[in-house]
């Protein structure tokens, strides 16, 4: 495996471990608030906001992970009667016309707008707390990019496979 | 002109999924393609909201939450306590292993949110000990393929969570609805058994597990098995259904109260809770990515105009008020046995919701419906995948024709729970009308 390889399968494994322990911050918080609210009689102002920027972080940067362990949801009625090679060029082919594009696309727009809510100092209007947006939206903007360049690096894998550059087919489907 | 668009969405959605592209990437990639002839350069910006408004959804922090909880519970030892108490009790009964099953499942599905791990968990441990006493190969396949369909139904389920969600219905109401449904369905399973034990002794016989035990040695043992579960259970759905936590709240305690019951049974072990906190992360940004896409795709579609046409549509087969929910449920059904749950929810419901104006229904009732369903839609054939994850843990000489066979009546037990529904709408309706003060 080739070193650019390794460094972004060694990155969807950060990201999957950050998102993993994610999850026991964001059960503390909540568990937090429901102690203060109940038992203190002293709700927070920030719990509401922190948990579902937890949450959202915590979904973004484990879609690296989940693409890499193939976790995400396929329908195979169609595509099981394909051969390994056919599925192979399908799936490439749609990855480097659509996939990278559209996705690209959507990474570019949100370091866009992580870019303008840092410039501007935005914050959540909504919310009592009023947070600062920056720091979920470079969350969103990482968390999308990780999977962008896990999708990439299965592309270009497939890819070399296909063209035989390295490894015959079908030895680690 | 727009509309003429929006028909092509679908087909092409349909053919990225069959092709076999991920159903979450499937959906953005038509999503961002339709998107750019309307909104043009500002299509990114379109785009990025639906990214925010997913992923900043209090009410879905629920899903890790509740997915976390279920994963911690499985494996424990939680489960093999729970069933080997309720079969000193129930196996006397005819087909009393299968209905300790259930039990088990009924407790279970409460206590996690993803229907293939409870069924995988279940038919690893009751496989064994039906089989040594002479249970039909069909009566298991069924009992386990149905028990672990009840994570869809009972809750605290996933499904019902992003399902309210879509719906912008209260997730603990929802929860309410599905309770008696769900009861009547667990009820009618069990009414199959026995009626199958009676007529057929030797497929079902019944055992007498632990008759050697003194009967306060049985108690204490049941005690110790069921009671901390059960409590941990009822506390999470208890406390939502009462309004006293929010449904997040409350998965977190359950997360928690999980976590606890482990330390407790002294199963707990840093890498298994570790395991489960990434199997967690993982499965959670699976779904999500899904309603990601699923939102844009659907919104995207509404924009381009799908919305008129499917009305063209509808309106064109000229539907009374029951039929068109009859339609509609017949969507979710086909659409989940094609796709997964979560596509179906997501693709089906932000469509059909303006219908069940116009149909006049009320949307409590038409979720339970919905979720009865999808859950029938999982164990059906040809494409069930609760008989593809069985296949995954029977021995070899269980045939896929078997499973069927033994699937077929529990399928029947979940039409005639739709059918209870649709007759009597206060089974969905009575106990969200007791939860508003």
């Amino acid at each position: 495996m080739s070193y650019p390889i390794r460094v972004v399968d060694w990155l969807s494994r950060v990201t999957g471990y950050i998102a993993a322990a994610g999850i026991f911050l964001l059960i503390s918080v909540i568990l937090y608030e429901v102690l203060a609210r109940f038992f203190f009689n002293a709700p927070t102002v920030w719990a509401y906001d922190v948990s579902y920027m937890l949450n959202g972080s915590v979904i973004l940067l484990a879609g690296a992970l989940a693409m890499k362990t193939d976790q995400h949801v396929v329908i195979d009625i169609l595509s099981q009667l394909f051969s390994l090679r056919t599925k192979m060029i399908i799936e490439t082919t749609v990855f480097i016309l659509l996939l990278l594009p559209a996705l690209g696309f959507l990474c570019i727009v949100s370091w866009k707008q992580f870019w303008v809510a840092y410039q501007s100092g935005l914050v959540e209007q909504v919310s009592p707390w009023r947070p600062l947006l920056w720091p979920f939206r470079l969350m969103i903007a990482f968390g999308l990019s990780c999977l962008w360049l896990q999708i990439l690096s299965k592309t270009l894998s497939s890819a070399a496979r296909l063209v035989g550059a390295s490894g015959p087919l079908g030895k680690d489907a | 002109m727009t509309s003429d668009l929006a028909i092509w969405m679908f087909p092409a959605a349909f053919l990225l999924i069959f092709a076999g592209i991920p159903v979450a990437f499937s959906l953005l990639i038509v999503a961002v393609l339709f998107a750019l002839p309307v909104f043009g350069s500002l299509s990114g910006l379109q785009l990025y909201q639906f990214v925010g408004s997913v992923s900043s959804n209090y009410a879905l922090a629920a899903v890790p939450l509740f997915i976390f909880m279920g994963a911690v519970l499985e494996s424990s030892g939680i489960g093999k306590r729970a069933f080997d108490s309720l079969s000193m009790w129930m196996g006397r009964l005819p087909g009393g292993l299968a209905i300790a099953t259930l039990a088990m499942c009924t407790l279970f599905a409460a206590g996690t949110g993803v229907v293939g791990a409870v069924e995988v968990m279940t038919g690893l441990l009751v496989m064994g000990p039906m089989r040594a006493a002479g249970y039909s190969k069909s009566i298991i396949s069924g009992t386990i393929c149905a028990g672990g369909s009840l994570g869809t139904m009972i809750p605290p389920s996933i499904v019902i969570v992003i399902y309210a969600s879509v719906a912008q219905i209260p997730i603990g109401t929802l929860f309410g609805a599905v309770l008696l449904p769900g009861f009547l369905m667990v009820g009618l399973f069990l009414v199959w058994i026995v009626i199958y034990a009676l007529i057929r002794p030797q497929s079902a016989p019944r055992v007498q597990y632990g008759d050697g035990l003194p009967l306060g040695k049985k108690l204490s043992f049941t005690a110790y098995a069921l009671f901390p579960p059960l409590v941990l259970v009822s506390s999470v759905i208890g406390s939502i259904l009462l309004g006293i936590a929010a449904v997040t709240e409350a998965a977190a305690i359950g997360a928690v109260g999980a976590v606890l019951l482990n330390i407790l049974y002294r199963d707990f072990s840093w890498t298994e809770t570790w395991r489960a906190a990434v199997k967690t992360a993982v499965v959670s940004s699976m779904i999500i990515f899904i309603a990601l896409g699923g939102t844009m795709f659907t919104s995207i579609f509404k924009i381009q105009g799908g919305a008129q046409l499917v009305d063209t549509v509808i309106s064109s087969l000229d539907l009374g008020p029951n039929g068109l929910i009859l339609v509609l449920l017949l969507a979710y059904f086909v659409s989940g046995m094609i796709l997964d749950w979560i596509s179906a929810v997501l693709i089906c419901t932000p469509i059909f919701l303006p219908f069940l104006n116009t149909a006049g229904a009320d949307p409590m009732w038409f979720g339970v419906l919905a979720v009865v369903m999808l859950q029938t839609s999982y164990l059906t054939p040809p494409m069930a995948p609760a008989v593809f994850y069985l296949k995954g843990i029977a021995p070899s000489d269980f045939s896929t024709l078997t499973m069927y066979r033994g699937v077929l009546p529990f399928i029947f037990c979940q039409f005639l729970t739709a059918a209870a529904v649709f007759a009597f709408p206060e089974l969905a309706t009575i106990i969200p009308e007791l939860m508003t003060p």
